[in-house]
């Protein structure tokens, strides 16, 4: 968790993401910072994340995005 | 029980339906009315307004009535033919006109004229355009007559109150009946210029033949007779076209004078008589091809020699006075 | 296509409607599959073929697709990890090979019909600069009806297929239905298959709210189309051919009166179709959503022209990011730069070619590249400068969430667009780099008060109407925004609200629409692409 919310830290500075649960639709996370998000996740996690994951759904919370990269994990 | 609630409510549905579309009527006629144009000059709205001329001529005054596109109204003289003849006759041209608007135009002249010859200019009926624009134009032509609020809705621009409250009140006249007036020269050398279109057709377009039927068919149940002429233009000239005319006009028994198929008919002047190099004549070449039409009417339709009125004889007395002081004004400033 | 063939259009599309109302609802996408053809075959004759060619390797090829994906699955189950590991390899590979087959091939249609001409023009004048005299032959190429918007269609089914989102479509005719179908046929949506297929084979019966909820929005389309675009194209068509003649002011003026045009005309033809493909029941791709009230380009982008921006998104951007090369790019970016840049540098590699793409989508020009680049830096300056201006708002205590900020980069962002739609009109990249060269350099402000603005063919009275035409669209535009949608509202409203304003749509329409002997018909821009 603590991990995921330093990426995202890197990524888009200057955002409290904590609670946030519409990361994608309000505009927070685009396609630019997903991807930037994903070269990180990959890396750090050792997953691999296709683009029919890339969906607003597994991005809209840090949540959400754990738990994307713990199914993707096994 | 259930099928009687279904069909009231069919019928519910139907009236409702109904009732929107008489709310829309009225409203479509009260547009109609505020957008109508107040009198027929240009500034009012009418779109071409020398072919819609004849309002304001005296009631029943024009006998013979020319119908057509741009060749109709460059190669028609109806002053030229009242000087000589003492005929009464009036152009309707407009440029590239559907069969669907002269079809209407005739329709409108009937308001107050009863021509007994109407002479339709042959070029009308193979129009320079596709197949679809001549498809696309003839449905819009129509519904534009039929409801002249889409032909007059942008005159929303300029009503006045005034307007509202007067009812249309046509004045403006056309001194030259319809023609216009070019003494402009622009030779046309056939032999060099034969820029002869590639022409395909075999038939007329179905949607020109569904008005030209109607046009004749209305003419004749008019008492009038018709009578096509196609006004000389060698730089378009298509055997292909004459055939195709003179098939139709021997099936219903229509005389045909095709002034390229013969050209003893009118000895247009090439070098002297076109105002754009062969694509339209100029008043000489008008001159000659009036004078020899005024010539076929009178022999072959008796149309009278309305000299003998003395008010008409006045009125077209003064336009040809006009029409002539125009024409050597335009002879000594050339454009 | 103009206005005329867009009555045809709702012509032709109330009969099907109605031959649809009649027939079975099990059968009735079979009514909208042969509509859909007849229409296309009466539009463009023997093009019908490309169309069928397009169809028929879409489907074999997601066919096949999803064949190996199948055997893979029942073979895995079998198998150790290692060789699971290897054999998915193996038919990663395959299916690359097929799925790449066909998607070179639709591509290859679309690229040599588009760009064919503008190529050859180019090596001929690459060979003339070195005085050669070989020209390389130009062919007459007419671009099928739809095919700029129903290529995309295929090929998003090709990859979403290849890539296992959904099972390849068994039935050849539904998937021609979704290639086909006619509202689409003119300036898209691109539509998804697995959104728009079940709608299309779900026999719809007839509701009240879809039909007059339909009928509105084409009134609305109309309502755009004739009464806004139509309207202001003759002083963006005066002044964008001889911008040397007014001055910056009116330069200006006019580029903001294109953006006006362009937005009313494509988003009215959208409205139309959507409005038709509503009163069947069925739900086309939103287009737009208020894109003016943007805050960032990338916004914008977000929001204009949709369903193109989110293709390239799904289906050129994540496939060239997420791919081996991009990944092992980044890993090698991580090691050189600092964070932030190592994970930007990917990215923009990938933006760079979604907007190249874009860019030529539109056409084979050098200013649609210019188009799609303009964008793409204006996106990479604002991602780079982001930690700036984060930075920024945090020392002065600026609110970058509140009204007046939101307003300002409105404003900013309305400025970049409109510049980005002078490029997209001017007549080559030169004309535009002239025009905006002038546009910045004079000033007259007599031309507006002397009032030479209103002899271009767009008269006073031309823009009092679109000057009201355009508040009633931003009143509902704004509405939409904070989530009532008037339209729909409307539709699903009593007769005392529904009646008033379709009879007051119509009369619009036909009073204050500019068509008719005064006016030339007015091509749709984005039927063109």
């Amino acid at each position: 968790m603590d991990e995921i919310l330093e990426i995202l830290g890197e990524v888009k500075p200057g955002v409290n993401f904590e609670g946030e649960t519409d990361l994608v639709e309000s505009g927070i996370l685009d396609s630019m910072t997903i991807i930037q998000l994903v070269a990180r996740l990959t890396d750090e996690f050792d997953i691999e994340i296709t683009p029919l994951d890339l969906v607003p759904e597994n991005f809209n919370s840090v949540e959400a995005i754990k738990a994307l990269v713990d199914r993707l994990a096994d | 029980m259930d099928k009687k609630i279904k069909g009231g409510k069919l019928i519910k549905s139907f009236l409702r339906g109904l009732c929107f579309f008489l709310i829309l009527a009225i409203l479509f006629a009260v547009a109609n009315y505020l957008t109508l144009p107040r009198n027929n000059t240009k500034k009012n709205g009418i779109y071409n307004e020398n072919a819609w001329g004849f309002y304001t001529e005296a009631d029943n005054s024009i006998d013979t009535l020319i119908i057509g596109n741009s060749d109709a109204y460059s190669a028609f003289s109806p002053l030229e033919m009242w000087h000589e003849y003492g005929i009464t006759s009036y152009v309707s041209g407009q440029g590239n006109v559907m069969m669907a608007e002269a079809y209407y135009v005739y329709l409108e002249a009937l308001k107050n004229q009863n021509p007994k010859v109407v002479i339709i200019e042959t070029d009308a009926i193979f129009p320079d355009f596709s197949d679809d624009e001549v498809a696309i134009n003839t449905i819009s032509d129509s519904i534009y007559n039929m409801f002249p609020l889409f032909k007059y809705h942008d005159r929303w621009k300029y009503v006045t109150f005034d307007d509202i409250l007067n009812p249309p009140n046509y004045t403006w006249r056309s001194y030259s009946k319809g023609q216009y007036i070019s003494t402009k020269i622009a030779a046309y050398v056939p032999e060099k210029n034969k820029s002869k279109e590639n022409f395909d057709k075999t038939e007329i377009d179905p949607f020109i033949l569904f008005y030209l039927d109607m046009l004749v068919n209305t003419v004749r149940s008019n008492n009038a007779e018709v009578l096509f002429v196609r006004t000389p233009c060698d730089k378009y000239y298509v055997q292909g076209k004459h055939d195709i005319i003179q098939k139709y006009a021997d099936a219903k028994n229509i005389p045909f004078i095709d002034m390229d198929y013969d050209t003893s008919l009118a000895k247009i002047d090439w070098k002297k008589d076109t105002r754009d190099r062969g694509t339209h004549l100029n008043v000489d070449g008008a001159k000659k091809v009036s004078l020899y039409i005024a010539k076929y009417l009178i022999d072959n339709y008796h149309v009278p020699d309305r000299s003998g009125d003395p008010e008409l004889k006045k009125a077209w007395e003064e336009d040809y006075k006009s029409y002539q002081k125009r024409v050597d004004y335009l002879r000594k400033h050339p454009e | 296509m103009t206005y005329t063939s867009y009555l045809f259009f709702f012509g032709f599309a109330v009969i099907v409607f109605m031959v649809y109302s009649l027939v079975p609802v099990k059968r009735r996408w079979i009514v909208l599959l042969v509509g859909s053809c007849l229409f296309y075959a009466v539009n463009s004759g023997f093009s019908i073929i490309y169309l069928a060619v397009t169809t028929l390797t879409s489907f074999f090829c997601a066919q096949k697709l999803t064949r190996i994906q199948d055997d893979f699955k029942a073979a895995k189950k079998e198998l150790s990890k290692e060789e699971k590991k290897k054999l998915k390899d193996k038919v990663t590979k395959k299916k690359k090979l097929f799925a790449g087959a066909a998607i070179v091939f639709n591509l290859g249609i679309l690229a040599f019909l588009k760009y064919y001409n503008f190529f050859a023009e180019q090596v001929t004048n690459v060979f003339g600069l070195f005085h050669l005299d070989f020209e390389m032959p130009l062919v007459r190429l007419l671009l099928p009806l739809g095919i700029s918007y129903y290529t995309l269609q295929a090929i998003g089914y090709i990859v979403d297929t290849y890539r296992g989102k959904y099972k390849a479509e068994k039935n050849f005719a539904k998937l021609a239905l979704f290639l086909s179908f006619f509202p689409q046929m003119t300036e898209g949506p691109i539509g998804r298959y697995d959104a728009l297929m079940p709608q299309l084979y779900k026999g719809h019966t007839y509701s009240n709210e879809n039909f007059t909820g339909g009928i509105i929005l084409v009134l609305w389309g109309f309502f755009k189309k004739l009464v806004i675009s139509d309207r202001i194209s003759y002083i963006v068509g005066v002044v964008f051919s001889d911008y040397n003649d007014y001055s910056g002011l009116l330069i200006a003026i006019s580029a903001i009166c294109y953006t006006i045009q362009l937005y009313t005309d494509f988003s009215g033809c959208i409205d139309i179709m959507t409005g038709i493909s509503k009163m069947f029941g069925i739900e086309l791709a939103v287009n737009f959503r208020q894109p003016f009230f943007s805050r960032s380009v990338a916004e914008f982008w977000r929001r204009w022209h949709i369903t193109l921006g989110t293709w390239f998104k799904d289906y050129v951007f994540y496939s060239v990011s997420l791919s081996e090369p991009f990944m092992k790019l980044s890993k090698t970016a991580a090691k050189h730069f600092n964070k932030f840049f190592a994970s930007v540098i990917p990215s923009a590699v990938a933006l760079f070619v979604v907007w190249f793409c874009t860019g030529i989508w539109h056409g084979a020009s050098y200013k649609y590249v210019a188009y799609g680049l303009y964008y793409f830096l204006i996106i990479l300056i604002g991602t780079l400068l982001e930690p700036v201006f984060a930075w920024l708002s945090e020392k002065t205590k600026a609110n970058r969430k509140g009204k007046l900020w939101g307003t300002i980069a409105m404003l900013r962002t309305l400025v970049l667009v409109v510049i980005g739609m002078m490029m997209f009109r001017a007549d080559s990249l030169m004309d535009f780099f002239r025009m905006f060269l002038r546009m910045i350099t004079t000033f007259d402000f007599n031309e507006v008060s002397g009032g030479l603005v209103f002899t271009l063919g767009t008269d006073k009275h031309d823009f009092f109407i679109i000057a009201v035409g355009l508040i009633i669209m931003f009143v509902v535009d704004i509405l939409k925004e904070r989530g009532t949608d008037v339209l729909s509202k409307v539709a699903a409203g009593k007769i005392y609200i529904k009646w008033p304003v379709m009879i007051g749509l119509i009369m619009m329409i036909v009073v204050f629409g500019a068509y008719g002997k005064n006016y030339g018909a007015v091509d749709n821009i984005y039927a063109q692409f």
